[in-house]
């Protein structure tokens, strides 16, 4: 999943993504009924206002054969971003695969008071950490379910060089 | 993380973009005409009607030139955040400048576009101190779009831009735009508007 390191284009050189990217991560990979209905009872006591609406557009996405190598441009992908400001002042930003605003949105408002220190350790043991065990979780089973359809192929040598 | 506020855009693009772009529409073919831009979150030194115009016209594809007052790094950073504008220091690479409209001290180096391609001449973004307020420049408009002639009275436009509006001097169809804010007010004087001026009050 390179799409959602996309938070820094430009950077070369793969590095640990910050404790923000990974929230940002977390929040966009969320399945949406999950995030709006776990995170609307934490955003309903505060005030957002739209710096940048939610809206659609595409971006397109590059990769490495292997992670290493030239990037080559893989495809477009429908992409919806949002900016958001809290009452603290502070810009939460979202890109989220597909056209749900309302995700894009939640997942902004999110960020910006996940960027407060009031809030943030609260949010990540109540929020992103249950949703990051469920992405695990379903990472986990579609990789048992796809290594089960394994094939090895074996390559004869013959001759001794 | 930059120390710039980011003001918020229009808050719902589509539509208001579209509406600005209607009413820029309708005052380039009515020269003269005032019309009232919606209400949005202030940038300042922008006034009300420049932010809209800009959010609703300009692009990656618009080299834009900021003029001293305007150049600022809110300013620029605000741009691009909202539309990826380019920013130009060459004045005839602009394919819009944003610029206060007593600032204008010379017109040569602005692109006028050719005879083939009048279309590349640049727009004049101009901020003045009032549109028909009762002071300033008063002038006389008349051409395409105008039934007899039109009174326009702008406070705080430059000598300069007087006389390249009285004189004319590019070749029709060459020439510069521009479109003039106040608040939530623009007017346009379009590059086929023959202006003569009335007088000036105090």
């Amino acid at each position: 999943m390179s799409v959602n390191t996309a938070a820094t284009p430009n950077s070369e050189t793969p590095q640990a993504p910050s404790l923000r990217q990974h929230w940002m991560s977390v929040l966009a990979m969320a399945s949406t009924e999950q995030l709006l209905s776990r995170s609307s009872t934490i955003v309903a006591n505060h005030q957002f206002s739209d710096i940048r609406t939610a809206e659609v557009g595409l971006a397109q996405v590059r990769g490495r054969m292997g992670g290493i190598g030239n990037a080559f441009n893989l495809g477009d992908m429908t992409l919806t971003r949002c900016v958001v400001r809290s009452e603290e002042g502070r810009y939460g930003y979202s890109f989220v695969s597909g056209r749900d605003r309302q995700h894009a949105r939640r997942a902004a408002e999110l960020d910006a008071l996940l960027q407060s220190e009031a809030h943030q350790t609260q949010l990540i043991a109540e929020l992103i950490e249950p949703l990051q065990q469920i992405q695990a979780e379903q990472d986990r089973k579609r990789r048992e379910k796809t290594e089960s359809t394994r094939v090895n192929f074996f390559t004869l040598v013959r001759g001794e060089d | 993380m930059s120390t710039v506020e980011i003001t918020a855009g229009l808050n719902n693009p589509g539509h208001q973009s579209q509406q600005i772009f209607r009413q820029v529409l309708k005052v380039m073919s009515e020269p003269g005409l005032v019309e009232q831009l919606p209400e949005l979150e202030s940038l300042p030194p922008l006034d009300n009607a420049c932010y809209g115009l800009i959010l609703s016209l300009l692009d990656q594809s618009t080299p834009l030139l900021l003029s001293a007052e305007f150049n600022q790094p809110s300013v620029r950073q605000n741009l691009s955040f909202h539309t990826g504008v380019p920013f130009t220091d060459v004045a005839a690479e602009a394919a819009f400048v944003l610029a206060f409209a007593g600032e204008i001290d010379s017109l040569t180096a602005y692109n006028k576009g050719s005879a083939e391609y009048p279309e590349t001449g640049a727009s004049l973004i101009l901020r003045v101190n009032g549109i028909n307020n009762g002071c300033g420049t008063t002038m006389t408009l008349s051409g395409p779009g105008i039934p007899g002639q039109r009174l326009l009275q702008l406070d705080g436009i430059s000598d300069t831009l007087c006389q390249y509006l009285t004189e004319r001097p590019d070749e029709f169809p060459s020439g510069i735009d521009l479109l003039i804010c106040c608040g939530n007010q623009l007017v346009c004087i379009p590059r086929s508007t023959q202006v003569t001026l009335a007088k000036e009050a105090h």
